[in-house]
């Protein structure tokens, strides 16, 4: 049966159906500004209800099989652009990973989770799982219309060098290996226990040698309407040190006071800051005070 | 050839009213729609063919009244543009319905699993989905799996009872 409909809004967009990577860059060069790319989409549309002008051409990136794609090589994981959120149900690699699963399955229901991609949850740039990418040291392939560089998340979010007309291709995490030398975490804080946007997201991962010493400390916050940023203050504080010689007073202080925590009508920037620093420290200790100690120790701040 | 016609090959057809021709199964049966390509699934159901099992709550995927399977997957009609269901096979909470309502349907009309049933159709969408994968869940696997589905009356209880008195019995089937 073929359907005409009537009533048409006067700005529909052009849709792209690109099926390679430089297509899709092409189309992205040839429109500028007057183009967007778009995944699943599932951000995208509430940013469209909430005012966002739809740009005059979609191009769709969803035929492009290549950014599906996820890899495990030289103990790096690599992840396409449009895998989606809901992958760690299916894709045995991103199961291996526990932290990134656990990750993934607190960011929004499973119905957006099964639409919503890894790559739009990193260029949307408030993601919730941009605070766990950061402390993982992640990169980012991103391919322009003449070269490709790969750029570390960090460094990206904070220049964010790119024209417009860049795509990211896939993401890259380094897998441990020696996973008794090394302890990472994620957590979100919601309104309610279910599926509901972030109040924060916290994420953190250290490393230390034989001797318990720290040596790599990577600590990061983020989620809901707050900037993604690594605590490279509070980092310093822990790294090169045993679990007994940190001073917990002071890194709880410094993450306060290095995470610009957003204000609304229900939540205070103050709270928010409290939440990130409980956390973090409680984690950090969870597992510090076991290496280094043999047991919990508890520690008033 | 210029961008224009490689769209047209591929596999979209723009005319000056910026409509796609659209080709698509909705509970078994095909349809090729002339329509604007951005328009929401959800919309496409309920006000063009007249489906309206599924609901329009929240409208931002919050809620889940508008589960619906896109080739087997659960997915949010409300966030789905029609130029992302082009050949795509699309199933409705009508579609579940054969010479008899699903198995799922009975279980929550056995247990009381709905008030205004507002929910209901979404909720049985999900439940369809978790136990399409997961035949045994736990409560913690419902009640994670019903994350994206609000109820309003709050008939919890009843939702989650059902489940699991039908995986019960599915189970004790199998054994």
């Amino acid at each position: 049966m073929v359907y005409q409909f009537d009533g048409l809004e006067p700005k529909t967009p052009f849709i792209w159906m690109p099926v390679t990577v430089e297509e899709a860059i092409d189309l992205k060069k040839q429109f500028g500004i007057e183009a967007e790319f778009a995944s699943g989409a599932t951000l995208l549309q509430l940013q469209w209800m909430n005012g966002r002008k739809m740009a005059q051409h979609l191009i769709s990136l969803e035929q492009i099989s290549s950014l599906k794609e996820v890899k495990l090589k030289n103990n790096v994981l690599s992840i396409g652009a449009l895998t989606t959120l809901g992958s760690y149900q299916n894709n045995s690699l991103i199961k291996e990973n526990v932290i990134l699963c656990n990750a993934l399955k607190t960011i929004a229901a499973p119905a957006v989770r099964n639409r919503g991609t890894i790559g739009g949850n990193v260029m949307g740039g408030i993601g919730d799982l941009i605070p766990l990418l950061l402390a993982m040291e992640a990169k980012l392939y991103i391919q322009g219309p003449n070269s490709s560089i790969i750029v570390d998340l960090w460094d990206w979010l904070q220049n964010k060098q790119i024209t417009g007309n860049e795509l990211l291709v896939k993401i890259e995490l380094p897998v441990e290996v020696n996973e008794k030398t090394c302890f990472s975490f994620y957590r979100k804080i919601g309104r309610r226990e279910t599926f509901t946007a972030a109040i924060l997201t916290v994420s953190g991962k250290i490393k230390w040698d034989e001797k318990g010493v720290l040596n790599i400390v990577r600590l990061a916050v983020g989620g809901g309407d707050n900037e993604p940023k690594r605590l490279e203050k509070t980092e310093q504080l822990l790294n090169g040190k045993t679990g007994e010689e940190i001073n917990w007073k002071a890194v709880y202080s410094s993450i306060t006071n290095e995470f610009n925590a957003v204000e609304d009508s229900f939540i205070s920037s103050e709270y928010r800051k409290k939440i990130a620093a409980n956390l973090i420290v409680a984690e950090l200790k969870s597992k510090l005070t076991i290496s280094s100690q043999g047991e919990g120790h508890i520690y008033e701040i | 050839m210029d961008m224009k016609n490689r769209v047209i090959d591929n596999p979209f057809t723009l005319n000056e009213g910026q409509t796609i021709a659209l080709k698509l199964t909705i509970n078994d049966e095909q349809y090729e729609l002339q329509v604007n390509p951005t328009i929401k699934l959800i919309n496409l159901l309920r006000d063009h063919l007249n489906l309206i099992g599924p609901k329009v709550s929240c409208g931002i995927g919050r809620c889940g009244a508008c589960s619906v399977f896109v080739d087997g997957v659960l997915v949010n009609a409300c966030l789905l543009m029609a130029y992302q269901v082009n050949g795509k096979h699309i199933t409705t909470i009508e579609g579940l319905v054969g010479v008899t309502i699903d198995e799922v349907q009975q279980a929550f009309l056995k247990e009381g699993g709905f008030q205004c049933g507002y929910c209901t159709s979404g909720m049985i969408m999900t439940v369809k989905s978790l136990l399409s994968t997961n035949p045994d869940p736990t409560e913690a696997d419902i009640k994670e799996a019903l994350a994206g589905n609000l109820c309003r009356c709050t008939g919890y209880g009843g939702i989650i009872r059902a489940i699991q008195s039908l995986a019960k019995s599915k189970v004790a089937v199998q054994e």
